[in-house]
């Protein structure tokens, strides 16, 4: 790699697409899983690198970062219920993953503030508590945060950091009364196989509330759509928190500390914050003071066909479909606007999967003049909660504007 | 009349001899693909599970423009994470990368001194950034 200046490097983005510019510096170090680099910038904005990537067991994915690995997975996977196991998308925070488990030799502690410290083999979890099942939705706190305007420093998700899958799991609350919690616990603590890179990193670990450890809906999963967990989405168990952001569902889970004091560290304190305010709202040039951690998923809704880069026919039926999601109240009502959100009609919502699942949503449309159209879909849940039109926060956190998705009819 | 009897007995005998051998030939087989022992509690119905899940991982690294600076990013930057993650953010104002250099350094533990942490923010900003628009400056007449 010898001339690779930064005018050199945006023109081989702009232009030829980034294999050109990856050729151009004569880089040894893309492996052969890379196998296309030319995933088309929407957004005109030429400056995120993105390719895509084989993992294993993994399918191709959209590959944002490589240590540790940010796996996007591509639209059309989500005209399918359920997410498949090697398209789901994958996200670690530091590069220290696990690649190896022997399942002979893995335990989920339970410590703390118990009567009775466990040391749970995936065969126990499996088979010493009653399974539970469920579908669920889960997306990272940063799904979309690509959209954001001001752009935010973060992982630049574009729609694909979500998924929908089918768990098997021991109720998290079951596990704590074989424990025993004593008096006085007010959180529950989870931390993964995942080490920090330095010791002064502070290990990824994230908490719960007493009251929400022990509710019905949180499990630790070992299975998933009727599979083992791929290693990179967690084997072989993880916590399940429906209706809460991915960043709750610790991948790998080998510790569970019930706490009589809550939990201080970079990622409650720091990471993974909010503004308290409706929507996670703030204003770019005044960022609120007051922040709250994430937690659960707000109301929205996406398109998942057509998809943008299609042309569509004048005169000819369309069928629009899409994927609504919320915290588990449930999805009352998905309206799609063809006209920019002057004029809104109902689309038909297709059965309920599970509580905390994503539900489908179709509608039909026939576009009559050869223009483009933009399209908008906004949902609406049981709570009453529906999407607003604009939201910026400086984390790029819990997107849930109205989507907009421009579409061009030909004669 | 006796022999047509005798002729029909036979007849309804062989096919309740075929319809037996055939359907007990198809639930034979059945059984036989099924494993010979259900296990007592059938908990889950995971299937090719290994003890020892094992995957290697490749690291797809891109390589860096040259610049003052570059060898300081690929020390003390690439412990913790690819060079992607750069590649990855938009171009941001210089104000931003040094909010996001200080944060690895406050919130992850990265041991980048100060002034190291001015080298890298200026490397980072030679190539995928730019100096921050004075809002004095931008409200000047032209």
């Amino acid at each position: 790699m010898t001339k690779c200046v930064r005018r050199d490097f945006l023109k081989s983005i702009g232009a030829l697409g980034l294999s050109a510019f990856l050729a151009a510096c004569k880089s040894g170090s893309i492996a052969r899983t890379v196998i296309d680099a030319g995933v088309p910038d929407t957004r005109g904005m030429g400056s995120n690198l993105r390719t895509w990537a084989r993992y294993p067991e993994k399918t191709d994915l959209m590959m944002l970062a490589d240590r540790p690995p940010l796996l996007e997975t591509p639209l059309h996977y989500f005209l399918q219920d359920l997410t498949p196991n090697e398209a789901y998308f994958v996200r670690w925070h530091y590069a220290g993953i696990p690649t190896n488990i022997d399942l002979r030799t893995f335990r989920t502690q339970v410590i703390g503030a118990v009567d009775r410290p466990l040391q749970l083999s995936f065969d126990d979890l499996r088979t010493k508590f009653e399974p539970v099942t469920m579908t669920a939705f889960s997306q990272c706190s940063g799904n979309l945060r690509d959209f954001f305007q001001p752009k935010v420093p973060g992982a630049q998700w574009t729609n694909g950091a979500m998924g929908n899958a089918r768990y098997v799991g021991a109720r998290l609350k079951d596990v704590l009364k074989a424990a025993g919690v004593k008096a006085g616990a007010v959180e529950v603590s989870f931390r993964g196989v995942d080490e920090p890179p330095l010791q002064a990193s502070p290990h990824f670990e994230k908490p719960l509330t007493i009251d929400h450890a022990l509710n019905e809906d949180v499990i630790i999963a070992y299975e998933m759509n009727g599979k083992p967990l791929p290693m990179l989405n967690g084997f072989p168990v993880r916590l399940v928190v429906p209706g809460w952001f991915a960043t709750y569902w610790v991948k790998c889970l080998s510790q569970i500390t019930v706490r009589t004091e809550p939990l201080h560290n970079f990622w409650v304190d720091t990471a993974y914050r909010v503004p308290l305010t409706p929507g996670y709202n703030e204003d770019s040039k005044h960022p609120s003071e007051r922040t709250i951690p994430i937690t659960r998923q707000l109301t929205r809704a996406a398109f998942v066909t057509p998809e943008p880069s299609v042309q569509l026919k004048r005169d000819a039926l369309v069928d629009i479909q899409g994927i609504a999601l919320d915290d588990g109240t449930g999805i009352r009502r998905v309206e799609v606007s063809t006209d920019r959100g002057r004029t809104w009609a109902d689309a038909a919502l297709d059965p309920v999967i599970d509580k905390y699942s994503w539900r489908r949503w179709r509608m039909s449309w026939r576009p009559t003049e050869a223009r483009g159209y933009s399209l908008q879909c906004r949902a609406t849940n049981a709570a009453g909660e529906t999407q607003s039109v604009s939201q910026w926060n400086h984390g790029g956190y819990g997107r849930n504007v109205i989507q907009t998705l421009d579409v061009e009819v030909v004669a | 009349m006796q022999t047509l009897r005798v002729v029909v007995v036979l007849l309804a005998v062989a096919v309740a001899i075929l319809a037996y051998a055939l359907w007990g030939r198809t639930s034979r087989e059945r059984r036989a693909s099924m494993p010979a022992q259900e296990p007592v509690i059938p908990i889950s119905r995971l299937t090719e599970l290994r003890p020892v899940k094992d995957i290697g991982l490749d690291y797809h690294a891109p390589d860096l423009p040259p610049g003052p600076g570059q060898d300081t990013f690929a020390t003390q930057c690439v412990i913790c994470h690819s060079p992607r993650y750069v590649l990855n953010q938009p171009v941001f104002p210089r104000k931003v990368w040094t909010a996001e250099v200080h944060k690895m350094v406050k919130g992850y533990g990265a041991p980048i001194d100060p002034a190291q942490e001015k080298v890298i923010v200026n490397y980072l900003v030679s190539w995928h950034g730019k100096e921050d628009v004075s809002v004095h400056a931008k409200s000047l007449p032209k």
